[in-house]
Order: C-alpha cells, then structure tokens, then sequence
C-alpha cells in the first residue's frame, strides 16, 4: 500500500503544477519581437515617443522595422506600442539605445529608472545621443546592412582606440556614473549629415541632464584627460604641408590635494607615440640627430597641454562641469558624502596638467 | 546404513537415475571389470554433456580391457581403482548421493562399483560452448580482445590466469531451484573487506527463485535501491576489467550460462572509466576523461537549455544565434516542446530499433532514419534545423558514456529534464539536476556510498595520474590493504 | 573507509553542513543593508561581524565536551526540566520555521523576478518546500554529503565575479575606514541577520563521527562562510560603488552578471542554475532542523509523517506572511534579531548551567 500512496501523491503534485494556468504567458521565440535597439524622444516637452527597432523574419531575408510608442509616462509607451503590434516585445537583447537631444537636456532619470528596475535589461547596450529623434535614425536605410543598429552598434564599438574613447558609454554605465559621487556621464553624440550617421562630439552631462555639447576635436582632449587609457591619433600641423600625426597611447593618473581649503588637481598623463608620418622631422634628422627626438616629443607634449589647458578652462568657465571625474579622486581621498558639490568645486580648483611622451614604434621608414 | 549396503547396482543406478528425473539422455553402461572373477560395474553420464571421448578412452579402455587382477576382495576398492585403473586425471570418491547426482548434471561419469557404496566421480566435463572471442559491446583499441563465455570454467580460468596470487579466493555457489545454476564469488582474500563479502554472499544464499537466465537477474535480486535508474553493481565482459577491479577490492560474481561477470561494490566514477585510459597516455587519457564528463553533461541537459530558451528566455540567447534561430523557426509547425520532444522520441525508436535487427536491415534502417527522417522533416517544416542540430549533439555525446547500463539510465534522465524545463525554466534545470545529486548521494552500492569524492582517489576520476603515482588503492572501497605499489621510478632515476 | 554508521558525518561534512546553513539567501541582498549603514567600509562590517557565530560555535564546543552525544534540546531538557526545556526547544521551533519561511519568500521573489516571471507565487512556493522537505527527510549522512557536494557547486557562484573584475575601480573602495568607526559598527548589526543560522551545530554536534574536533571544524565552517560573505561584499562595492549598491535590491546580481562569457549574452543563467543548490541545501538544513526539534518534542511522530503534515503549514505561512519582497524584508528585520538575542541569551545561560550545576 505504500508505494501506490507514493506514485499517488506524485500524480497529485504534477497534476497541481500543471493544472493551474496563473502567471504571465510565455510564447516561444518565433513569435516575440525582440527589440535591438531602443530610443527614446520627447516631443512637446511633455509626450515621450519611444521608437523600438525590431528585426522582421521573412524566410529568406531580414529586414528591420521601427515600432513607436508614444504616452505621457516612459511606461505607458509600451501599451500603446501593444496597440499596433502583433507580437508582445521582450526587452533585454538590445544593443544600442539612443537618446535623443531633447530628452536629455530635460533629464534622463525617467529612463534610467524603468531600465534599471527591469531585470531582463542587462546593461551592455551602447548609449549615445543624437540630434534630432531617434525614430529618424532608426528608420534610415544603410546599405549593406539588415537594420541601421547594427550599423550604429559597429560605430559606438569602434570609437574605442580611435578618439580617445574609452569603453565605458555602456548602459551600465551611466548606471554607475549617473549618481555616484563625483562622477559625470560624457555619450558619444550622432547625427545624419550627408545621410549617414555620423559621430559629431560628445554630450556632456551634469548628473542627469545634459549641459553642453562639444565638438570632437575638443572630446580629443577631454578623452585624452578622462580615460586612463586610451588610443588615438596626434597630429603637430604648421601649414597644410607640414605635419606630424602620431598614433598615441595615453594613460593618465590623477592625483588630488587640498591646500587651505582649495582643492589643487594634478593630472599626470603618459603617452606612448608611434609613428605614421612625418614631414616635419624626418628620418634622416631623427637617426642623426639625438635632440630630434627630444624635439619632437617636446613639441608633442607642448601640443597636448596647450590644448588640454584650452579644455580645461572652456570646461571651467564654460561648462562647469566636472566631466574629468576629478571628484571622484577627491572623494576618495578626503572623505564622501561630505554634501559637497564637485561640479562646483573642480570649476573653481587648480588643475594642472603634467605630459609626458615617449617614442615607440616608427614604423617602416619615413619617405 | 544396512540398508544401502545391500543395495544392488542396478538399484543404486535407479535411485539416481530417478533422483535426476529419468531423463531421455542419461546414459547407462554396465561393464564387466576384471577376467577371473569378474566385478560388476556401471558407468552414468548425461548425453551431449560429458566428453565420450574420454570416457570411451580413460574409464572404459582401462577398467574393461587393462584389469589383470581379482579385485573382489580389495579394501577401499574405489580409490584402489581411481588410483591404478581410471587414467584421467580428476576423480574424486564421493559418499553423498546429492553432490553425486549434481555432479552428474553437469557433466561427469559416475562410477558404480558392486558392493561399495560410494561412487567414483569422473570429471569428464564437454560441451560445445561458445569459444573465447572478442566481446561485442565492449571493444577497446589496446587491450586484450578476450571476452568471458558462458563456461563457468573457463571463466574462472581466465581470471586465474591473470591473478596467480596465492590469496585469490573463489566460492562456489549454486543459485535457482530448478535451473540450479552454478555462480562464482571470486575475491583476493587480504584485500577485500570482510563485511562487504559477507554481505553479498548472504544475499546470494537467501535467493530463492526458478532460475538465473541472465546474470543480471543476480544483480537485480541483490540490489539495494530497485527504482533509481544508476546500476549499483558494474557489469562487464572482459577480464581485464575484473582484474583490476578485484585489485581494488572488489567482489566479481560470476554466473554460469552468461558472459557477463558483475562486481560489487561500485562507486560512480567507474562507470566513466575505460580500459583505454590505461592503456593510453597520460595527457591524452586526461583529455579523453574530461571530454567524457562534458558529454554526460550535454546528454542530461542540452536539449533542456535550448528549450528553455526558446521558450522562456529569448533575451538570453547570445546575439549572433538569435537571428540564425528565429529565422529557422518561422513557420514551424510545432511548439518548441513538441518539436524536441518528438524528435528525441524518433532518435530512441531509431537506437532501440536498430539494436535488434539483422546487420543487414540494420544499414538500411540508418541510411532510412538518420539522414531521410532527418532532411524530410527539416524540409516539411515539422521541426527546425537547428532543433535537429541540437538533439544530433546530444545523441553523439551519448555515445560516449562506456557502460552500457548507465548510458540507459542517462539517457532517460533527459526526458524528466525535459519535462521539468518545459513546466518551469532554468528552475526546473536546477531543480532536475538538484534531484538527481540527492538520488546519488542517497544510493549506497553495499554499504560503499555511491558518490564520493576522497581527497586521494582525485588522481582518477577527472585526469588520470600517471600510472607510477597511483600508489595506494582508492580509498572509496573499504580494503584492507592500501598499497599497492611502491615508487620504484626513484630507483631508476639517473643520480 | 566509510563503514562506519549511517549516522556520522566526517569532519569536512561537518564544516560543510555549518557553511550551507549560514550561507543561504542572504547572500544576494546582503550588500545593499550593509552598504547603506557603513559605505565602501561594508565588507569590513561584515568581517567583524563575523564573530556572533564564531562565539556560537565556541559555546557549542564546550557543550559538546561535556555532552557529546546530547544535542541542546536533550541539553535543555535536562538544564530546566522537562516542560521549560520542551517550550524552549518550541521556540526553537519557531525560530526554524521563519528561517524556512522567509528563505523560501526571498528566493521566490528573486527567482520569479530574474528568470522564471510566468509563474505565480504559489506554485514557485508549493514546489520549493515539497523539495526542501523531501530533502530534509533524508539520514544526516546523506544531507552531509549533499552538502559537501554543492559546496564545491557553491564555489562557482562565489568565485565567478573575479572575472567581472575588469570594470572595478579601487576608487570605489577608498577612503578605507572613512566611514568611521560608528557606521561600520551599525553595518556589522545589520549583516547579523546573515550570519543568523550558525546555531544548527547545535543539533548537529551529535553526529560529527569524531567529536573532539566540534570546534575546530564548526570554527573552518564558519571561517568559510565569512570570507565568502566578505569577499561578496567587497566585490559588489568594487565594481558598483557605494552609492549604486543601495539602489539595487540584490545588488550582487550585477558584478555576477555581467561577467563576459563568450557563448550566453549574460551570465545571470548560470548563476541562477547554481544558485538554486545553495539557496536548496540551506532550505533542506532548515527543513532538518524542523524535523530533528520536532521528532524530540513529540516522540511519537515519525518525522517523515511530521514533515508531510507540516508542508501545508509552511505552504501558508510562506504565502500569506510574505506577500511580497517588502514585507518579507520588513518581517525579518524584526524577528532575525529577536532571535539572534534569544539564541545568544538561550546558549549561554545553557553553557553557564552546564558548566556549574552539571558538571
């Protein structure tokens, strides 16, 4: 009697787990839009459209498509996306979420907080704002490829050892930066010029809003001083002639002090330089003459604080944002949660700048 | 006593003639012994089960032609007559009809001498049997090709001459009432625990059944733990494999009609184990090992996590799949379920089937289930590609499991696992693999945990140590002695 | 050589046993209350809290030395007589019953929050306790071993944020000790509801197979489980910084999530396959304590038949106590230290009794 007490009380449990239908409904993969890339927009200043790129799957091709939600709250905008979609979406697969230029000079905390309360969403998407809307940019066609985030994706990845950029526009991220003391979130800005989507600068932020863009010859600079390790190219151009470029490998450390009540910034960056060309000090002076060299890495670092102090003082006038996360090396060394504003302290500190290069590689010969 | 003396041949021959059941071929020839004064005598035998050979040669030749002398008077005739006239070389004088009557069974002549009351016993065992031949269901690439055949004897034989030790023990059982089937305790008596052979030695006295078919009836009637689907006792065909196993202590039982010698008690990191890992080098035996626990691995779970998934978490499936999948899958008849499930039912119909049919059919029948199956249901939209790639992986690492027992218990394994996956995701894995590690822990193979893991026993379960560093026994089978060998490479290690 | 009784554990088993029932739930939300009271000084609250149930485990060794072959609830019986001991070892009761309860409720929440949204409550609920029962109604030689074995799972789970360790920064950790030394006292109160089930080797000292080493392996156990519970603490704060931890609810989910491996987008699959061992084999220690206090409370029950009759009992405290993650936190906030106090008081009065009128 025993065993037939076990199969039955093996029989009811099975039968409960599967009698009882409560829970959301899973559907298979086929038949769930899974969303690739997402953006978001304010419109009016008060409706938030929320465009979401999605792969179609046709039997023998892929093609991309942009489903839009709009609504007054950021959650909201995914019933009235249900409403003109066949499928139900599933968040989590994206790689690439685009603000666009308005959202994030009103403030970006709305987003951050739906995402970073939804466990499915991971963080590896690459973050970066545009000009305009980013319905625009997920509706362009880009030849060659199923669907423009891939494109965009390939761009954001690519920045890294080419501008300075260092890998950390992530979504985790700016989770990480958004509230965390002395910190600031600088993204990659795009926009279409020419039609194609091209990387124009970057967006600076103070805490969640943005403030300012700049350019991307000054991101050079600013990359040069934020990252601590970073690639690019440096170019000493006298007349359209006449130039060095370098392919340079920065790291930079931070050191913090305060002297009477004044916080003094030091800001030690190490670049090692290879060679691509040179017309200004060739070969042949280089190998013969020993000072050449010294000359030439004189001329590099004079290069690179001139122009880093330029930034500086456009950030600290300017801007007044401490997009160097000097606050953060203070933070550390004197004390958190001391209620203090780093924004307003860095615009007002010493900052000075220490550049040292060194020559690596010179490649095959100069011509 | 005065009774059986006055006995006559013929009735003695009666009695045991009867006591074997009368039946068609038992075989009696009466002979005269001697030329003056002639003694009575006759011999028994089974047909087609003792040698006529020999007995024409060695007991009839020499005790009807070769005796020259009276023998009516002799004290202790039977042996008097083993020793000088019976030219063959194992009789044994027995006085209990029973052994005599078993001996009869199988195979050898009795002797019946008037007026004596006991009888001769001839060992004159033949029979057409099987020969020794390489075993089918365990080949290894270097090692020997001898397999175990149903003959007790030869069995036996085989394993003494691997084991010359003077301390291997071997008792002899019989088991089954009316099959009567003879079976082989072998063991070295100062390695093997005491308890652990006492144990199963009383078990196998308390059997009480028909007959033993097949030895694995043996080991379902000594098993502890009836309805997990882990084999608690090892089975194997080849005697290089009992060798070793005796050497670590362990018990082999031998069963007389199968050529499968079980040994007890087991632990579950020998079902993974070849005789190939031996015989091979040790980095690429390491290789091999790990290779084989990521198989196991696979078998159990793949086909849930691809269900998992496909059904519950897309947003898990890295990027570059994503695509391949979901395009694969559009227009799929079948939910994901469906669709694995059946597959891995056609798989089984496929092995299960093909096990049995003449090798003939048996190429067709792969060439048919394999490949035409396969390709028409891709094409028919009934299941996806990459489902059949999937469940493709799996069957293969299947195939790598080496024991044939646990290679089925594994292979059900995956449909509970399946079930579970569908009902409730990655939980249910962890929850299937959960209830699997606590069936493991909970099964004692004779009082040997089943899932052990010792400190010392490491050099043989993941990698495989080189051969000279395996000093001591493993320690997961009780023995009573730990070393077997010494570190004789220092001695040959140039100073 | 494991002939020996089905009943004792060996000296690693032991340890291994202390390590899954501390061990438990708490590990995923742990850094979040610590971190909120002492800052990037979390992971130093959690070291030095460490010493409530090395104090438990001590007072244990002396107990077992005197009574080596009696757990506490026979100890108690004889220290206040039979009824007082009975209600004391009641309380005990209890006291199990909320852990099982609660660890139940959080892992349900965490669960069906990550991976397993489509189920409701009660069926996570219903099937989480039967298995945790069905597990705890094995020999202790038998959950010994599974112990054993999910540690060396457990490891993967603790080891695997090394890897996340690229994106940390040790700015993050600095200022060490800057908190001061009244906050990081405040964090170590709040991490003693984690280390708040070492007094299982109350029950189990019995059947350690050789008892003089009571102390010496309950002290590895919990060695163990203090450097896991550090290490955890110090990684979350590595990686995501003081003031991001207390955003999370399980803030450890993250470094352990985002570890790149290369064939899953995310590595929260793995770590929830594993996961689900530890947060098991603490459920079934729980579940083993129910039945050991229980079967000496009321002899005449076999504890199979009690762990059957009590599932629908816990099946309806889980549900209606612990609605949601909230309620769970709140509910164990206020009885963990209750019980901590009590255990403290509980096993020192014991150990004083023991000591002058016993010995």
């Amino acid at each position: 009697m025993k065993k037939n007490y076990r199969f039955l009380i093996i029989f009811i449990v099975i039968a409960f787990i599967t009698a009882f239908k409560a829970g959301k409904e899973k559907v298979p993969i086929e038949e769930v839009d899974m969303a690739i890339g997402t953006g978001v927009d304010l419109e009016n200043n008060n409706e938030y459209s929320l465009p979401i790129c999605v792969y179609l799957f046709k039997a023998n091709s892929i093609e991309s498509d942009v489903k839009v939600g709009k609504s007054l709250s950021i959650g909201d905008t995914r019933e009235n996306r249900q409403l003109k979609n066949d499928k139900p979406f599933v968040l989590g697969g994206e790689r690439v979420h685009i603000y666009s230029e308005d959202f994030c000079r009103s403030g970006v905390r709305n987003d951050m907080d739906i995402l970073f309360n939804n466990p499915q969403v991971v963080g590896t998407p690459y973050c970066l704002v545009c000009k305009g809307k980013s319905e625009d940019i997920f509706k362009t066609k880009i030849k060659g490829y199923d669907s423009p985030v891939d494109f965009i994706e390939g761009l954001a990845k690519n920045l890294i050892n080419n501008i300075f950029f260092e890998d950390n526009y992530k979504l985790i991220d700016m989770f990480a930066k958004i509230d965390s003391e002395g910190r600031n979130v600088s993204l990659p800005y795009i926009e279409i010029k020419d039609d194609r989507i091209q990387v124009t600068g970057e967006a600076l932020f103070k805490s969640d809003k943005m403030v300012a863009k700049i350019n991307v010859d000054e991101a050079k600079w600013m990359n040069i001083l934020l990252q601590g390790n970073a690639r690019g190219i440096l170019t000493i151009q006298n007349t359209p002639k006449k130039y060095v470029n370098m392919e340079a490998h920065a790291k930079t450390k931070t050191k913090c002090l305060k002297e009477e009540g004044k916080y003094k910034f030091i800001i030690n960056v190490d670049i090692t330089a290879d060679r691509i060309a040179d017309e200004i000090y060739k070969d042949t002076a280089l190998f013969s003459k020993p000072d050449t060299q010294k000359k030439l890495e004189g001329d590099l670092s004079s290069l690179v604080e001139k122009n880093c102090y330029d930034f500086i003082k456009k950030m600290q006038n300017d801007y007044k944002v401490d997009c160097l996360e000097l606050g953060r090396v203070a933070a550390a060394k004197y004390g958190r949660d001391t209620g203090q504003d780093w924004n307003d302290v860095v615009s007002k500190s010493d900052i000075k700048v220490n550049v040292k290069v060194h020559l690596d590689k010179l490649g095959r010969g100069g011509y | 006593m005065n009774i059986l003396e006055e006995k006559t041949l013929q009735e003695r021959i009666n009695i045991i003639r009867e006591g074997m059941g009368n039946a068609q071929n038992i075989v009696v020839k009466n002979i005269i012994i001697g030329n003056e004064e002639p003694l009575e005598a006759a011999i028994l035998y089974v047909n087609a089960l003792a040698d006529k050979d020999i007995i024409d040669r060695d007991i009839l030749a020499p005790l009807m032609l070769y005796v020259k002398e009276d023998l009516h008077n002799k004290m202790d005739l039977s042996s008097y007559v083993c020793k000088k006239y019976i030219a063959m070389s194992n009789t044994v004088v027995e006085k209990d009809i029973n052994k005599v009557m078993d001996a009869a069974k199988r195979g050898r002549t009795i002797v019946f001498l008037d007026n004596e009351e006991d009888y001769i016993v001839a060992d004159t065992i033949d029979g057409i049997y099987r020969g020794v031949e390489e075993p089918q269901n365990e080949s290894v690439i270097r090692g020997s090709k001898e397999g175990f055949t149903e003959n007790i004897e030869t069995n036996i034989s085989m394993i003494r001459r691997r084991v010359k030790d003077e301390n291997l023990k071997v008792d002899i059982f019989t088991v089954g009432r009316r099959s009567q089937t003879d079976l082989a305790v072998i063991y070295i008596g100062d390695i093997a625990d005491k308890d652990i052979v006492n144990n199963i030695e009383k078990k196998i006295k308390n059997i009480d059944v028909d007959m033993i078919p097949a030895g694995n009836y043996i080991q379902q009637f000594i098993e502890e733990k009836v309805y997990t689907v882990f084999p608690q006792m090892y089975t194997t065909e080849r005697p290089d494999v009992v060798e070793a196993k005796i050497m670590e202590g362990r018990i082999a039982i031998i069963i007389e009609n199968t050529p499968i010698v079980i040994t007890a008690p087991t632990v579950i990191e020998e079902f993974f184990q070849t005789m190939d890992d031996y015989a091979q080098r040790t980095t690429v035996a390491t290789f091999y090992r790990v290779l084989r626990l990521t198989a196991i691995f696979i078998t159990i779970t793949l086909p849930s996590i691809y269900l998992t998934f496909l059904r519950f978490n897309p947003e898990l499936i890295p990027i570059k799949l994503y695509v391949p999948i979901v395009q694969s899958r559009i227009g799929i008849a079948l939910s994901p379920f469906l669709e694995i499930l059946s597959m891995e039912l056609i798989i089984e119909f496929l092995r299960e089937g093909g096990l049995r049919l003449p090798s003939k059919i048996a190429q067709t029948m792969s060439v048919v289930g394999g490949i035409i199956i396969g390709d028409t249901a891709v094409k028919s939209k009934i299941v996806s590609p990459s489902t059949v790639l999937v469940i493709g992986i799996t069957v293969v690492a299947s195939f790598l499991i080496p024991n044939h027992d646990m290679s089925l218990g594994i292979r059900i394994l995956r449909f509970p696992m399946l079930v579970l996956a569908n009902l409730m995701g990655i939980l249910g894995i962890g929850i299937g693999w959960l209830i699997i590690l606590v069936e493991l822990c909970s099964t004692d193979s004779f009082g040997v945990p089943y899932l052990q893991f010792k400190k010392g026993d490491m050099k043989d379960i993941f990698v495989r140590a080189p051969l000279f560093e395996m000093n001591n026994r493993p320690e997961a089978i009780p023995n009573d002695n730990p070393v077997r060998q010494t570190d004789f490479r220092e001695k040959s290690r140039r100073k | 050589m494991d002939k020996k009784a089905n009943n004792l554990l060996t000296n690693t088993q032991f340890a291994f046993i202390i390590v899954g029932a501390i061990a438990g739930i708490a590990m995923l939300s742990l850094p979040r209350d610590v971190v909120e009271a002492a800052k990037q000084d979390g992971w130093i609250s959690v070291a030095i809290a460490s010493i409530y149930p090395i104090y438990i485990v001590l007072l244990a060794g002396y107990i077992s030395k005197k009574f080596p072959n009696d757990n506490i609830l026979a100890v108690s019986k004889k220290c206040f007589g039979n009824m007082f001991g009975s209600i004391f070892n009641f309380l005990y009761l209890i006291q199990y019953i909320i852990y099982l309860t609660s660890v139940t409720a959080a892992f349900s929440n965490i669960y069906r929050t990550f991976v397993v949204d489509f189920m409701s409550n009660i069926k996570v609920i219903a099937i989480v306790i039967a298995i945790s029962l069905y597990i705890a109604s094995k020999n202790i030689k038998e959950i010994g071993r599974i112990s054993e074995i999910i540690f060396y799972v457990s490891i993967l789970v603790v080891i695997v944020p090394v890897f996340s360790l690229e994106k940390t920064n040790i700015l993050n950790i600095l200022p060490v000790f800057g908190t001061g030394a009244k906050n990081i006292l405040k964090g170590s109160l709040k991490t003693l509801t984690a280390y708040s089930n070492a007094e299982i080797i109350f029950l189990i000292y019995p059947f350690l197979g050789d008892k003089k080493n009571v102390r010496k392996f309950g002290l590895i156990g919990v060695l163990i489980v203090t450097f896991i519970y550090t290490w955890n603490v110090f990684v979350t704060i590595f990686y995501l910084g003081p003031d991001i931890t207390v955003k999370r609810i399980w803030p450890y989910m993250t470094p352990a999530g985002s570890v790149p491996i290369p064939i899953l987008n995310n590595f929260i699959f793995l770590f929830m396959f594993s996961w689900c061992f530890v947060a098991f084999r603490s459920l079934a220690l729980h579940g083993f304590a129910i039945q050991c206090i229980s079967s000496s409370l009321y002899s005449k029950f076999s504890s199979k038949k009690f762990l059957i009759a009590i599932y629908p009992i816990l099946l309806v405290i889980t549900y209606y106590l612990y609605p949601n993650e909230i309620a769970a936190r709140n509910i164990t906030g206020i009885m963990i230290p209750i019980f901590v106090i009590y255990n403290l008081i509980y096993a020192t009065v014991i150990a004083i009794l023991v000591r002058f009128k016993l010995s």
